[in-house]
């Protein structure tokens, strides 16, 4: 499939298990690689797309679990469906929490994966698309100057312009200038959304 | 005679005319003194001749001086012609009357024949001299009436005459000898003396000048003479020398006085000189000095003594090196003494010369014995002799001596024959025209006796080390092999020569050889015990097996390690065992794992799980391709296939799950039990201890071996002795106790007891023991009796409970024993 949307990893040793998922899903219309194992994966480069990985627990050398925490680690956020031949809860409840999308145990039904997989699918684009307009908004950030940074920080808490000058030991002119210059610099159309930019970039006074 | 009157006047004419040749005789004789004898008988013999008218006279002197005697012959003119004829050959006169006569002339006849012709002639000897010892006179007459009584007077007055004169004349030429002789003795002597004086001047200049003190003494030892050196080194003036014989010996040491004045006086009286040592003072510095006084007699012509001359000589230092020679020498002596080693000496013919106390001890001659014997005679062992006197004939001639200047081991002769061996150096020494070779003989027979034990006891350890069934092998103490014994040239192949130094490395696997070299090297630096396990190739069959070798280093007594010692052992099947048993283990382990609920869901979940996934998948997508537009019959295909696939996977797990629990046994082999519960044990020690549970066994030996599957009746132990563990591990009492039993029943079959101490079986419960899924456990699946009973029955076996007294649980099982 030429220009694919998004991409689908599927990790598992069995290779029958590995050939049977992939081709549900290249049925379903993803787009599947396939790795023996995790280590293999982890070598591996991939495409920036949208993108889950189908992970069987019970792997060779590095265990699927070993493997959702190695990601973690490294900052990869892709959201992972796990599967496994053993299903215990502590093991399941361990991986959910660690942030899989979801934990399926073989056999499991067509229906169950293809959820899964687009569950895990939207998720990565969401944070995808947060990411990216975090990014966006860290740009425009970075465009304020120092004092206009500080100006930004008390707008959001709710505080007057008369209180800011006071806090800055400037006047409530400025400030009015300063705040004008931020709203243009972060594009903001309102302070309400100015607030939940700021939310956003994890600014405090 | 008769007398008559004309006779008478006749006789009175012939007396008167004797007593007038009687006067001239008187007369002559005083003519004679102051003349020599010859002219005493000249005169003597003329007047004779005269007077008597005789016709021979003959006179023979006796010559004082031994030689020939004078004979003086006179003949009257009517027997001579001429006058040398009246005088001459008085010799053959004499000896014509000795003819006749004889040789004494008193014994001559009166009568004989006229010697020189004419008629015979009448003779009358006289002695000269009391005894004839001037000579004889022999007068003769033709007339037949001689001698007659006038005329022998006249004969005799003369003859007497003659004798004192002659004495007389004797004497005086002797006195005039004797004073002539006289004179010339005196002018010899006056010229002798003169020399004798002037070399003594000449001889008391040089005095004078040598460099020593001299003196010269009077024969009565007064001194006469010092020199200035004499002076100059006692201080002493040449008047106060002189005034008195000993004043000199002032300057003389006062405890030598004594010697030096006996000394001096015996040579002096005696005259033989005289030659002493004594200590006198040298004045410049007061010190005491040695000196030898010589003193020799000059005697003259007739060996009278002149003088003595005499010098003193300062010996001090000779005498001071001497004595220190002396003492060098004494303590020679004294080590040659009381050396260990026996010293003896021998001169060029081989006699011993010296011998000292330890040469007594060892050989035991004394050295009187053995002084002036000869060497190859005394202690030379007979068989060597011939070799000894080649070796040193062939030394003095050629100087060269192979043994000599060495040590050399041999053997000598004690005096009771015993020869004994001994060290021994000889060392020659040029002795004015001789040699002297000096022995130092050592008696080794104490240590020839240690080295023989040495041996003895190392030929023993090398038995031991190349009989004793291990491999063992040393090194030096850098880490060189240097010694292995037999085995471990069987066990690799190789030689002794290729095993040394590093040569062993070539029977160590080469994935192991780095290690060992570097494990090795640790070792010999470090000093530190030695242990590598590695495969070692045995030559035998070329396979490589497990070797462990040990080494550990031998040190001295400073702790320098001066060997190391070391065995290699061939474990392999030891370690095939454990690992056998390892493995056996983990499967145990793993299989008992198994047996827990959990763990059995879980595994048997999980591999039936993965070929079930693939199936539903597969089977999905294979009739989803088969809808799709238009279908897709190579993925449907594909996918069916899958489906298959995992399905074999599956019936294959459930087989094998199966055959886990089948009655009939996998492996069948000779199991032995107690082995089986002995390996049983050592897995569950640890979990007893853990819960402080005591673990006995009570096993009887020679239990017959049982046919069967060695791990699935391990499993059973197993099962039971952790059920009995964890029954008395709940337990607040003692005794905490789980035993395992292992005998022979009366039916030759093996039975197995596994006894607890724990609350024992509950009534109610024990009918339900070994149904399946029964447990009193709050974790059990209750699967694990069960499973036992139905592993013993397929053994052909039965297991069954029973109470223990006074409490607790007894399981048994019963296996029948292996038949051949």
């Amino acid at each position: 499939m030429s220009d694919p949307k998004s991409i689908v990893f599927v990790v598992d040793d069995d290779p029958l298990v590995r050939d049977s998922v992939a081709d549900l899903l290249d049925l379903a219309g993803f787009t599947v690689r396939t790795f023996g194992s995790a280590t293999n994966f982890l070598q591996s480069g991939h495409p920036d797309l949208p993108a889950c990985l189908i992970l069987d627990v019970e792997l060779p050398g590095l265990s699927g679990l070993d493997l959702q925490v190695e990601l973690t680690k490294s900052g990869v956020d892709m959201p992972i469906v796990f599967l496994t031949g053993r299903g215990d809860i502590p093991m399941s409840v361990r991986a959910m929490k660690r942030g899989a999308v979801e934990f399926l145990t073989k056999p499991f039904r067509k229906q169950e994966l293809l959820e899964a997989v687009e569950e895990a699918l939207l998720r990565d684009r969401e944070s995808r698309n947060r990411r990216a307009e975090t990014a966006e908004l860290e740009k425009r950030l970075r465009t304020l100057t120092p004092r206009e940074r500080q100006v930004l920080a008390l707008v959001v808490t709710g505080l007057l312009n008369k209180q800011i000058a006071g806090e800055l030991g400037t006047t409530e002119e400025t400030i009015k200038v300063h705040r004008g210059r931020v709203m243009s610099k972060m594009a903001a159309g309102s302070l309400a959304e100015l607030v939940q930019m700021a939310g956003k970039l994890k600014i405090s006074p | 005679m008769d007398l008559q009157s004309g006779d008478v006047a006749e006789e009175i004419k012939r007396l008167q005319r004797c007593i007038n040749d009687l006067v001239s005789l008187f007369t002559l004789s005083a003519m004679w003194s102051g003349g020599p004898p010859t002219q005493i008988v000249d005169t003597l013999l003329d007047a004779l001749l005269r007077m008597l008218q005789l016709d021979l006279v003959y006179v023979r002197l006796t010559n004082s001086g031994g030689q020939a005697p004078i004979e003086i012959v006179r003949f009257s003119r009517s027997q001579a012609q001429t006058a040398q004829e009246q005088t001459g050959q008085p010799k053959e006169t004499g000896e014509t009357l000795k003819r006749w006569l004889g040789t004494d002339p008193q014994k001559w006849p009166p009568l004989i024949r006229n010697p020189l012709g004419g008629r015979d002639i009448s003779i009358m000897p006289l002695r000269l001299g009391l005894q004839g010892e001037i000579g004889d006179i022999v007068a003769g007459s033709e007339r037949a009436d001689f001698p007659q009584q006038t005329e022998r007077l006249i004969l005799s007055v003369a003859a007497n005459q003659a004798s004192t004169g002659l004495q007389g004349a004797r004497l005086l030429s002797e006195q005039k000898r004797v004073a002539s002789e006289l004179d010339r003795r005196v002018a010899q002597r006056t010229r002798e003396l003169a020399k004798a004086n002037e070399e003594l001047r000449l001889q008391v200049g040089l005095l004078q000048h040598i460099p020593v003190a001299a003196w010269t003494l009077a024969p009565d030892g007064k001194p006469d003479f010092v020199n200035q050196n004499w002076l100059e080194y006692t201080g002493q003036a040449l008047d106060y020398v002189r005034s008195e014989p000993e004043a000199w010996m002032t300057a003389t040491h006062p405890e030598d006085r004594e010697t030096v004045s006996r000394s001096f006086w015996g040579g002096v009286r005696s005259g033989q000189g005289f030659t002493f040592e004594a200590r006198f003072r040298r004045v410049h510095d007061g010190a005491w000095r040695w000196h030898l006084n010589r003193a020799v007699a000059l005697r003259d012509a007739a060996g009278e003594i002149l003088r003595f001359v005499g010098t003193s000589t300062d010996i001090d230092d000779l005498k001071q090196s001497q004595d220190d020679l002396r003492r060098a020498e004494e303590r020679t002596r004294l080590v040659v003494e009381t050396a260990l080693d026996a010293v003896v000496t021998m001169n060029s013919q081989g006699l011993i010369t010296s011998w000292n106390k330890q040469a007594e001890i060892i050989f035991g001659w004394s050295p009187e014995e053995a002084l002036g014997r000869k060497m190859s005679e005394t202690i030379i062992p007979m068989h060597y002799r011939p070799s000894h006197e080649n070796g040193l004939r062939h030394f003095l001639n050629t100087g060269q001596g192979p043994v000599l200047n060495q040590r050399i081991e041999i053997t000598a002769l004690r005096r009771d024959g015993t020869e004994f061996p001994v060290e021994l150096t000889v060392t020659p020494l040029k002795s004015g025209d001789g040699w002297t070779f000096s022995s130092f003989v050592r008696d080794i027979s104490e240590r020839k006796r240690a080295e023989e034990k040495l041996r003895e006891s190392e030929l023993n350890l090398r038995q031991m080390t190349e009989t004793i069934p291990e491999m063992l092998w040393s090194a030096t103490p850098n880490g060189s092999i240097d010694y292995c014994n037999a085995r471990v040239l069987d066990y690799t192949g190789l030689s002794r020569q290729k095993i040394q130094g590093a040569g062993w490395m070539k029977m160590i696997h080469p994935d192991d050889a780095e290690n060992a070299a570097r494990a090795w090297t640790h070792s010999v630096e470090s000093g530190g015990a030695f242990y590598f396990e590695f495969r070692g190739l045995r030559a035998s069959d070329g396979k490589y097996r497990w070797c462990v070798s040990r080494a550990l280093p031998l040190r001295s007594p400073d702790g320098d390690i001066l060997k190391w010692h070391g065995t290699v052992v061939d474990f392999h099947d030891r370690r095939q065992a454990q690992e056998d048993l390892r493995n056996a283990q983990a499967e145990l382990a793993h299989v008992n794992r198994v047996m827990t609920m959990g763990e059995l869901t879980a595994s048997i979940a999980h591999e039936v799980n993965q070929p079930l996934a693939s199936i539903i998948a597969s089977g999905d997508s294979c009739s989803a391709w088969l809808s799709n537009e238009p279908p897709n019959l190579d993925r449907a295909r594909a996918a069916a296939g899958r489906i298959i696939q995992a399905a074999t996977q599956a019936s294959e797990i459930v087989q094998r799950l199966r055959a886990l629990f089948k009655k009939t046994t996998s492996m069948t082999i000779s199991v032995d039990v107690n082995g089986a519960i002995e390996d049983t044990i050592s897995l569950v020690r640890h979990e007893a201890q853990r819960n402080e549970v005591i673990l006995r066994t009570e096993l009887e030996p020679g239990v017959p071996s049982v046919s069967g599957d060695r791990v699935q009746l391990q499993q059973v132990i197993l099962n039971l002795a952790m059920n009995g563990i964890e029954s008395v591990a709940q337990l607040d009492y003692e005794p905490r106790r789980v035993m395992i039993r292992s005998t022979r029943s009366d039916s030759g079959e093996v039975l197995v007891t596994v006894e607890d101490t724990g609350p024992g079986i509950d009534a109610e419960h024990s009918d339900r023991l070994f149904a399946p899924f029964f447990t009193t456990k709050p974790q059990g699946i209750g699967m694990g009796l069960p499973i036992c009973r139905s592993i013993i029955e397929a053994h052909g076996g039965r297991l069954w409970a029973a109470k223990n007294e006074p409490r607790g649980a007894r399981f048994h099982f019963i296996l029948p024993a292996r038949t051949e």
